[in-house]
C-alpha cells in the first residue's frame, strides 16, 4: 500500500492529526489495506467479540509501534522481522498475563483471541511500514488510528453478522427471532459479509475519486473560461 | 563474519531484554493469577451448590468453601496425576481432586470436574451430583472452560438456559448415558412440553438454543456421562 513516508517533509507538525484519521478511513486496515483477515473473519460472530478483539489489538499495536519506533535506530535491517516478532509477542504475553491476573472475566471471554494477536499482520504491517521509519509520536498516532480503524471494521462486521444471524446487536434484541439467516454466523457468512463490505467501501472510494476529478475539471474549465 | 556476530549479538540483546521483562511480569502476576483462578473455582463451586430455581444453597452457608484450606478438607478422591479416571466409552476424563460435602438435609454431594473433547479442545465442567433414593442425581453443572469453542456457536454452552437443559434427568437415564438430540434423530421440538418429554428418554434437547453447534453440548454430555460412569462404580463406597 502507498503510505506517505513522513518525516522527510520540511518542518512537520509535532502532532499530525492526518496520521490518525488516515488509519481510520482512507487507509483502513480491513477495508482498504485488506490485511488482518484471519481475526476479522474468525472473531466477528457478534459485535462484542469484535470489539474485544479490536481493543486488545489496538493496545498491542500502540505499545509495539511505540517500542519499535524507539529502537528503530538499533534495528539492523536484516533482522528487523525477528525483532518485530520478539517485541510484539512479548507485549501480547504481558497483556495475556495482566488480563488473567486482573480482569479474569474479560480474559476468559477473549481467551482465544489474545494469542492470535501475535500473528495479526496489521501489527506487523504497521511495524514494517510505519513504526520502523517514523518518530515515536507519529508511530503512536498511527497505532491508535489503525487500531480504531480495525475496531470499527470488526464491530461493523460483527454487528451485521449478529443482527442477521441472531437478531441482536451487542446482545440487545433488535428483531429477535423474527428474521434469522443462520448462515451469516457460520464461517461462510463471514466471507460473504466481508466481501460485500469490501465491495461497498471500494465503490465508495471510486465514487469519491470520480467526484473529485469532476470537481477539479469543473474548476479548471471555470478558470479557463475566466481567462478567455 | 564480524557483521554476522554483531547482528547475532543485537538479536540476543533484544531477546534478553524482552525475556527479562517477561520474567518480571510473570513473577509479578503469578500470585494475582493464582488468586483469580482460585476465586473463579470457588465461585463455580458456590454456583453448583445453589438450587437454580429457589436460588438457595443446598449446603449450610458456612460450609461453602472460601479458601484453599477449606477446599482441601473437602477432598474425597485425589490422584497424583491430573486425572482420576478416564472413560473409554465417553472419551472423557475426571480431573483430580474430587470434592464432597453434606447437604443441609444430610445428603451426600459429590463435586466433580470433568472434561471431554469439544470443537477446538477440551470442554471442562464442574458438576454437583446429589444423593437420591436410588444412587444419585445431577444437581447442577457449570461450564468452566469452553475457550476453544466458537464464539456465538459452541460458546453459547455457557448460557444459563442452555445449562438448564442438562438437569432433571432420572438416575436411570444418567446411568444409561445422556444424549444430545442430534444424535437421536428425534427431529425438532418446539414446545417446552416436548423438551420435557424428551428428557424422560435421556435426551438433552439443545438444537433450538444452539443451532449449528452439536459438538460442544455433546462434549458436555460426554463429560457428565463420564462422571456418571465413575460414580456408579464408586458411589457405594462413600
Amino acid at each position: 500500500m502507498t503510505d506517505k513516508t513522513l518525516g522527510s517533509e520540511t518542518q512537520k507538525k509535532f502532532f499530525d492529526f492526518s496520521i490518525l484519521t488516515s488509519g481510520i478511513f482512507a487507509n483502513n486496515p480491513t477495508f482498504i489495506q485488506v490485511i488482518g483477515m484471519c481475526p476479522t473473519l474468525a472473531t466477528t460472530t457478534n459485535a462484542i467479540n469484535g470489539l474485544g478483539m479490536g481493543v486488545a489489538t489496538l493496545f498491542v499495536m500502540v505499545m509495539s509501534n511505540l517500542m519499535l519506533s524507539v529502537v528503530r535506530k538499533w534495528t539492523p535491517d536484516k533482522i528487523r522481522i525477528p525483532i518485530f516478532v520478539i517485541i510484539i509477542a512479548g507485549f501480547v504475553t504481558i497483556i495475556d498475563l495482566l488480563m488473567h491476573a486482573f480482569t479474569y472475566d474479560l480474559w476468559k471471554t477473549l481467551g482465544i483471541f489474545i494469542p492470535l494477536i501475535v500473528v495479526n499482520c496489521i501489527i506487523m504491517a504497521r511495524a514494517e511500514q510505519f513504526a520502523s521509519k517514523n518518530n515515536v509520536v507519529d508511530s503512536i498516532l498511527d497505532g491508535i488510528g489503525n487500531g480504531i480503524g480495525f475496531i470499527g471494521a470488526l464491530v461493523l462486521v460483527g454487528s451485521i453478522r449478529e443482527l442477521l444471524g441472531n437478531g441482536t446487536i451487542f446482545g440487545v434484541t433488535v428483531w429477535g427471532e423474527a428474521f434469522r439467516v443462520f448462515l451469516v454466523i457460520l464461517p461462510p457468512g463471514a466471507f460473504i459479509t466481508l466481501g460485500l463490505l469490501l465491495a461497498l467501501f471500494n465503490w465508495a472510494g471510486i465514487e469519491r475519486k470520480k467526484a473529485e476529478k469532476k470537481r477539479a475539471e469543473a474548476l479548471k474549465a471555470a478558470r479557463a473560461g475566466e481567462k478567455a | 563474519m564480524g557483521n554476522y556476530v554483531k547482528t547475532g549479538l543485537i538479536l540476543m540483546a533484544f531477546t534478553l531484554v524482552v525475556g527479562v521483562l517477561l520474567a518480571g511480569i510473570y513473577v509479578l502476576t503469578k500470585e494475582p493469577i493464582e488468586k483469580a483462578d482460585l476465586s473463579n473455582q470457588l465461585r463455580a463451586m458456590k454456583t453448583v451448590l445453589t438450587d437454580p430455581n429457589s436460588g438457595r444453597s443446598v449446603v449450610p452457608e458456612q460450609e461453602i468453601p472460601t479458601s484453599t484450606a477449606q477446599l482441601e478438607k473437602m477432598i474425597w478422591r485425589k490422584a497424583d496425576s491430573e486425572t482420576v479416571f478416564s472413560s473409554s466409552v465417553w472419551k472423557g476424563a475426571i480431573y483430580s481432586p474430587i470434592y464432597h460435602i453434606k447437604s443441609t438435609e444430610g445428603k451426600e454431594i459429590a463435586i466433580v470436574s470433568a472434561g471431554a473433547t469439544g470443537y477446538g479442545g477440551d470442554v471442562k465442567i464442574l458438576a454437583a451430583f446429589i444423593q437420591a433414593e436410588k444412587g444419585f442425581d445431577l444437581f447442577r453443572l457449570e461450564v468452566m472452560d469452553f475457550s476453544q469453542e466458537t464464539p456465538g456457536l459452541g460458546a453459547k454452552i455457557s448460557e444459563e438456559r442452555v445449562k438448564a437443559r442438562f438437569f432433571d434427568f432420572t438416575t436411570e437415564n444418567l446411568e444409561r448415558g445422556l444424549k444430545v438430540d442430534k444424535d437421536t434423530g428425534i427431529g425438532s421440538l418446539s414446545s417446552p412440553a416436548g423438551i420435557r418429554e424428551a428428557k424422560k428418554d435421556g435426551i438433552i434437547y439443545v438444537s433450538d438454543l444452539m443451532t449449528g453447534a452439536t459438538i460442544t453440548p455433546r462434549a458436555v454430555a460426554n463429560a457428565v456421562n463420564t462422571i456418571t460412569e465413575y460414580l456408579s462404580a464408586e458411589w457405594g463406597e462413600k
